[in-house]
């Protein structure tokens, strides 16, 4: 066979394997801000979806089972407030929610079970995300109680890109000894080109405390995914599947100033 | 006018009187209203609250309408002022440091709802 036939049948088979990448699934909160400051507009915006970040790619989210915030130990539900907004292309929805005093607010969704036929597994992420209200960071390490969850050892929020961040892993409200976490930024519009499909997730294993450590390279929204499988199955057509349970987080770190 | 322009002309008039940035040890200034009382908490960057320190209102054409000390528990209660169009409230905390909380007509307003 000439080389040059060889090289087309490669890369045709580059071109169906690159239609098909593994994509990571990332529950996603995105706020309009991190940090509120009085001189800011007050009243918070909020993007929920359920994406491939990186890669600009939204799957459909149907409405979350729950979306709260908590703050000063206090949860309400903001359920009754979202509305459906596309995503990423993807079916998502949206909220408003205004700070009424300084602090920190602790945004979180609980989606409903997304049945991924590709990997025959229910998904179910618990995603949550942290904004300053004000000046007052008073709470930024708050652990929710979810049934997983990131808990945050370095504030996460008002991080400068580059700096080093850390969270500890729990399920049920226990660190998990060396779990693997995956890492994506949230590219608004795609990449023009990255050196292989390996550098989309990043992947980092906590240690065996359940902290993982990781320094964002650029500025940016970066998502944090601890992911493990939930000790009770769900029902699919008559057969009993896994549920992969992720514990998602997502910082936004800054541009040093130029 | 929308309260985040009223806002911003209330901080750049802030900005002119040469208030006090926010530093490491930084005092966290806020205040609400409720009826026609304005609470005004100081709160240092640790947590605790500024036992003591001057309170200073001023108009938007940053004339003093009211001074008052905050108490132990770090809050200070005044009175909503009269025909202002927004008011930014100073305080100074007994170590020197200072912040300051800015609320516009909307504020108040919403306040008064209470």
């Amino acid at each position: 066979m000439a080389a040059q036939v060889k090289y087309g049948i490669a890369a045709c088979l580059l071109t169906i394997a690159a239609a098909s990448p593994v994509q990571a699934h990332f529950g996603m909160i995105i706020p309009s801000d991190p940090m509120v400051d009085q001189v800011d507009p007050r009243e918070l915006s909020l993007e929920l979806s359920f994406s491939h970040p990186f890669e600009s790619t939204g799957m459909d989210l149907a409405r979350p089972a729950a979306f709260d915030v908590t703050t000063g130990g206090e949860t309400q539900s903001l359920l009754d407030t979202i509305e459906e907004h596309p995503v990423l292309g993807g079916a998502g929805w949206r909220s408003s929610f205004t700070p009424d005093r300084p602090g920190t607010y602790v945004f979180s969704m609980e989606p409903q079970p997304y049945w991924e036929p590709a990997e025959d597994v229910f998904i179910v992420h618990h995603t949550k995300t942290y904004v300053s209200a004000f000046g007052d960071d008073s709470g930024w390490d708050a652990e929710l109680g979810l049934p997983t969850e990131i808990v945050p050892l370095t504030r996460p929020f008002a991080l400068w890109a580059s700096n080093v961040f850390q969270g500890i892993v729990k399920v049920d409200g226990a660190p998990v000894p060396y779990a693997e976490v995956e890492i994506e930024r949230y590219n608004s519009a795609p990449l023009s080109a990255v050196p292989g499909d390996l550098m989309i997730t990043q992947t980092v294993k906590a240690d065996a405390s359940g902290v993982f450590t990781y320094a964002a390279p650029v500025d940016g929204w970066w998502g944090f995914a601890a992911l493990s499988t939930a000790s009770e199955q769900m029902e699919k057509d008559g057969a009993m599947k896994d549920v992969e349970l992720g514990a998602v987080l997502w910082v936004r770190f800054e541009a040093w100033p130029k | 006018m929308t309260r985040t322009l009223q806002t911003l002309m209330l901080a750049t008039l802030l900005a002119l009187t040469g208030a006090a940035p926010a530093h490491a040890h930084q005092l966290n200034v806020f205040a609400s209203v409720a009826g026609e009382t304005i609470t005004v908490e100081g709160k240092f960057s640790s947590g605790r609250p500024a036992m003591a320190g001057a309170v200073k209102v001023y108009d938007s054409a940053n004339a003093l309408l009211h001074e008052t000390q905050l108490s132990a528990d770090g809050t200070a209660t005044l009175p909503v002022p009269a025909n202002v169009t927004g008011i930014k409230i100073e305080v100074i905390a007994a170590d020197g440091h200072s912040n300051y909380w800015i609320m516009t007509a909307e504020d108040l307003a919403a306040g008064a709802a209470k």
